[in-house]
């Protein structure tokens, strides 16, 4: 090895052992809330990552309609599906054309709030 | 359900059907690798509100029903719009569904049996079967314990505490107060 190279590789230790104590001076000096941050409690994997099986058939209680999907890049508008009749039901379009027609039929209104669309396919 | 002929020939003929949609619903994706993406939407919260020409609330069906239970609900619940109708003033109005709901209030809830949902596609008509029993005890007690104060006129305020307090999906939280279930730990 010649007389350049040694120096070189002298200077890239030297380099390295100013910023590895650097770093730990860093480390030291920061702040208390700042570290707890990065830290990460002790819990174990199964408390992180429910079982697929309970997620999907337990706890979401999901629907029987579901779709597989390929190499999708935007899942929700995949997912949603297609607009469909909701039911053989003639809903009103609004909530206030339905108070219209109550006042003149005498018919009760009938609201279904729900998560999603009904005329959603998968919702 | 909302297929079933006599179920939307009776909601057809004897109420003003409307819906409308509060959130956009939750999916739930499970990624298996190699593009392979299983999504399924989840069984978002629902609500079936009776509700008088002039937007008061007469009764709600908290979400999800056996359709024989629903429809019995509905013809219950037309009667008795129908007996509001006839009613001379709102205050008469307001005087009969808090009779209405307080004596509801007042009964003992009597929930029999197991609670826990069964897993798999074959025992799904017995979650249905579950969930119709919690919510036509627990839930619609907490709802006639709400009620019998004052019937309230249709509102987001009445709507945000039914969704939070009796269906447990807080719509104010953009995880629908999910997070902490998902996570497997409190937030």
């Amino acid at each position: 090895m010649n007389t350049s190279l040694r120096k070189a590789f002298g200077l890239a230790a030297l380099v390295s052992i100013t910023q590895a104590s650097q770093l730990a001076q860093a480390a030291k000096e920061a702040q208390p809330g700042a570290r707890a941050a990065f830290d990460m409690a002790p819990v174990s994997k199964a408390a992180i990552e429910m079982p697929v099986k309970n997620l999907v058939s337990l706890q979401s209680k999901a629907l029987e309609s579901e779709t597989i999907e390929t190499g999708r890049k935007d899942g929700r508008e995949g997912v949603e599906g297609k607009t469909v009749l909701p039911g053989k039901v003639n809903w009103h379009k609004s909530l206030s054309q339905a108070l219209d027609r109550s006042r003149t039929s005498g018919k009760p209104v009938l609201l279904f709030y729900m998560l999603g669309s009904l005329d959603k396919e998968f919702c | 359900m909302f297929a079933r002929t006599d179920i939307s020939q009776y909601i057809n003929n004897c109420y003003e059907p409307v819906w409308q949609s509060l959130h956009e619903v939750p999916i739930v994706s499970v990624d298996f690798g190699g593009g392979r993406v299983l999504k399924r939407t989840l069984n978002g919260n629902i609500a079936t509100y009776i509700i008088t020409a002039d937007g008061t609330v007469v009764d709600i069906l908290p979400g999800i029903y056996k359709p024989d239970t629903y429809l019995s609900q509905l013809k219950a619940l037309h009667n008795l719009a129908e007996d509001c109708r006839h009613e001379s003033s709102s205050t008469m109005v307001s005087a009969r569904l808090s009779r209405y709901h307080s004596k509801l209030a007042a009964r003992p809830v009597h929930l029999t049996g197991s609670l826990e949902p069964q897993a798999g596609p074959a025992n799904l008509p017995t979650n249905l079967e579950t969930d119709t029993r919690i919510n036509e005890t627990l839930r619609r007690h907490q709802i006639h314990e709400k009620l019998a104060q004052t019937p309230p006129k249709l509102s987001q305020s009445l709507t945000n505490w039914l969704y939070k307090e009796v269906l447990h999906c807080d719509l104010s939280d953009p995880y629908l107060g999910l997070a902490s279930t998902l996570a497997g730990r409190p937030q």
